[in-house]
């Protein structure tokens, strides 16, 4: 890509992206959905991982039936495809080979988390999921547009003059400077996708997908893939008749649990008290999540991207308002001792 | 005037069959006798209470045989003893109910609603509030236990999906038998094959899994089995409206699976072929090879009564109500005599009996059918 290609570059402006935010999640949409986890393409959302399944060698095929040898196919399918193509930053090989989804953003928006996140946790695959149309169409351009400056940026690195964002530095410098991180009058951190110099990562490893997360959540993860799922700012739902289609559920738990690993955490924070008040008494009242003191949050690096770098977190800092924040950690079931 | 057809059995693991006509139902043993019944009154014939008001919409025996239970459109449920089929306990559902099954102890009764969620209620005392189980966001359509030394509950729903839960600690997702690409009407296990279970679909198969891992065992295409019914007129084909879009295509929407102990095999009905289809198990495991049986009108539900098959029909040429089939050496033969005892079953009669609306009108996805340019985002 030549540098005057840069020129063309530009990150999408969010005012052509608007769309109201209330969806009605229980009507039938139509969504792109696999069949079940193995079946899923993801060298569409992360092209420096996976390999398209059309380089794929021809004797790989689907048998009609039997479905268990179809499985084992997959499998193997999906080791031969995590690639890492050029531009991938210096990262840790994953041991197994395969790359896979660990982070996931329930409801990400305009990705402002997945975008402060990815430099923090530059090999593992993050993805955000959103339900409306236009506010994905808009992540997914903000996120090609930010790779296109990585390349660009990486092309021009050896006349010179390229810097690497150092994130983990910045961010320990940030976290110092401010009195009390998770105070809702702190100065907004991360400016949301560097454009001048180079992340680690190169925002190669986080993507968005339109899904509709309360049907749709066991087609796309395996039991336990996932190690964080963030819940941010959610619809409220006000209405009593509504608080079914809320997000933290008990039922939604259920399959919160299945697809978090035990040890995983669950994010959530939201400015509404009211809502602050069901998850919490929906996540004490489940067998399956353990509440995260205070106390060991201060020393998670996910946190201060959790409170500050959404564009509602901005919103609510810019109006002064309480920001409330409860993170689980997902457990054995004590139900059933020396199990999972 | 013509009889109310038969539209929901359940069979008891001692030889009892329930078949509920409407509100009523009578409770028969293997000849066909009437042992129980909500209408009949005879000398030897125990009377039941009704379950409630409305049509009889859901029914289950516990696996001891001790217990009974039914539910009605209207929500309300009853649990009765099998010993006197005097009334154990009342209850009534917050939302309507799809489907009932006993716990493997017969100590709870779990019903599966069309809200998503699945309750359960102490089943043997007369009091004793409904507890949630579990909840899909979806409807759900059937539920069911499983024989293996680790129980297990299983629920299908409308978004295609089994889901496999631990017992009673059903917040805790086992595994999820994913494969389905239309509504799951019915999920199936047996004491004969007690790691496997099967499903019907909205999408013309029969499943397999694998009941610890979810894993797709095997997919049977119906099509392959009954498309001849379409090519020669004999399937119901519905009319071309807004209400049943089954016109169109020729769908193959199974009503109802079941596993038949005594034949070692899985059987099923589906909407509007007048044929019961069956699906030996064999080592692998794996279904197969399947057997097709004529029967004489579309059917309305398929139940096993002792080692018998009892597919029961909207009332076909002569007013017949099920027929009854027995094998042997691997052919099916009609049971004259069981057939002819259920054929003389008092169904009551009405004015007209409305036409059984066709699954898909509940079950399939709108969006499939609505035109093009429609809003993307439902709101």
């Amino acid at each position: 890509m030549a540098v005057e290609d840069k020129k063309q570059l530009k990150l999408p402006q969010k005012r052509f992206f608007r769309q109201r935010a209330h969806v009605n999640i229980f009507s039938d949409m139509e969504f792109q959905v696999p069949e079940r986890p193995s079946a899923q393409d993801w060298s569409a959302h992360y092209p420096a991982y996976f390999r398209a399944p059309a380089d794929q060698p021809a004797d790989l095929k689907r048998p009609a039936d039997g479905e268990a040898e179809a499985e084992a196919e997959d499998e193997g399918r999906q080791a031969a495809q995590a690639k890492r193509g050029p531009g991938a930053a210096a990262a840790a090989a994953d041991a197994a080979g395969t790359a896979r989804v660990e982070f996931a953003d329930i409801g990400c928006g305009y990705g402002g988390l997945l975008v402060a996140l990815a430099p923090l946790y530059p090999s593992t695959l993050m993805v955000g999921m959103e339900i409306r149309t236009k506010v994905v169409n808009y992540l997914q351009r903000r996120i090609e547009a930010l790779r296109g400056f990585q390349h660009a940026l990486l092309q021009r690195q050896d006349k010179g003059g390229v810097e690497w964002v150092d994130v983990r530095a910045k961010l320990s410098q940030e976290i110092a400077d401010l009195a009390a991180p998770r105070d809702p009058s702190a100065p907004e951190l991360h400016d949301n996708g560097e454009t001048e110099r180079l992340v680690p990562g190169h925002y190669e490893n986080i993507a968005a997908m339109r899904i509709n997360c309360q049907k749709y959540l066991p087609n796309f993860f395996e039991k336990g893939q996932l190690s964080k799922i963030f819940i941010l700012f959610a619809d409220p739902h006000f209405k009593r008749r509504k608080h079914k289609a809320r997000i933290v559920s008990t039922t939604m738990l259920a399959e919160y649990a299945y697809i978090l690993r035990p040890g995983g955490v669950l994010y959530t924070i939201t400015d509404v008290k009211d809502l602050y008040e069901w998850n919490v008494k929906h996540l004490d009242a489940f067998p399956l999540f353990e509440r995260i003191p205070d106390a060991e949050l201060d020393s998670d690096p996910a946190v201060p991207c959790v409170v500050n770098s959404t564009e509602e977190g901005k919103k609510v800092a810019r109006n002064k308002g309480a920001k409330y924040l409860a993170c689980y950690r997902r457990i054995a079931d004590p139900a059933e001792p020396g199990c999972l | 005037m013509p009889r109310l057809p038969i539209t929901l059995m359940a069979s008891s693991p001692a030889g009892l069959a329930m078949l509920a006509f409407d509100a009523d139902f009578h409770i028969v043993d293997r000849t066909g006798k009437v042992v129980a019944s909500t209408t009949v009154e005879a000398d030897g014939v125990a009377r039941i209470s009704r379950a409630g008001k409305g049509a009889v919409k859901a029914a289950a025996f516990s696996r001891d045989a001790g217990l009974f239970a039914a539910c009605t459109s209207e929500k309300e449920m009853a649990i009765y003893s099998t010993g006197d089929w005097a009334l154990v306990r009342s209850h009534v559902a917050e939302k309507r109910v799809n489907a009932i099954a006993f716990d493997p102890q017969g100590a709870f009764l779990v019903t599966a609603d069309k809200f998503g969620d699945a309750h359960r209620v102490p089943a043997a005392a007369a009091e004793g509030a409904a507890e949630l189980l579990l909840g899909h966001v979806s409807i759900l359509c059937d539920v069911a236990f499983s024989y293996g030394p680790r129980p297990l509950v299983l629920t299908c729903d409308r978004d295609e999906k089994l889901r496999i839960s631990r017992y009673p600690n059903a917040y805790n997702i086992e595994a999820f038998g994913l494969g389905h690409t239309e509504f799951v009407t019915s999920v199936a296990t047996a004491q004969f094959a007690p790691d496997v279970a099967v499903t019907g679909a909205g999408d013309g198969t029969v499943r397999l899994w694998d009941v610890a891992t979810g894993r797709l065992l095997q997919t049977v295409r119906l099509e392959g089995l009954l498309a001849g019914y379409y090519a020669d007129g004999r399937a119901a084909r519905g009319e071309n409206s807004y209400v049943d879009r089954t016109a169109a295509a020729e769908r193959y929407g199974v009503l109802r699976v079941r596993a038949a102990e005594g034949l070692r095999a899985f059987v099923a009905v589906v909407e509007r072929i007048p044929a019961v289809v069956v699906l030996p198990l064999g080592d692998g495991p794996a279904l197969g090879p399947a057997s097709v049986v004529d029967v004489a009108s579309p059917p309305t539900d398929v139940a096993v009564l002792g080692d018998r098959v009892v597919v029961s029909y909207a009332p076909g040429p002569g007013g017949d109500l099920a027929v009854a089939l027995s094998w042997s050496g691997g052919t099916a033969a009609a049971d004259e005599a069981l057939s002819s005892a259920l054929n003389a079953l008092p169904t009551g009669e009405a004015d007209a009996v409305a036409p059984v609306p066709s699954i898909f009108v509940w079950g399939s996805k709108t969006h499939l059918d609505r035109p093009a340019g429609d809003d993307e985002d439902g709101e």
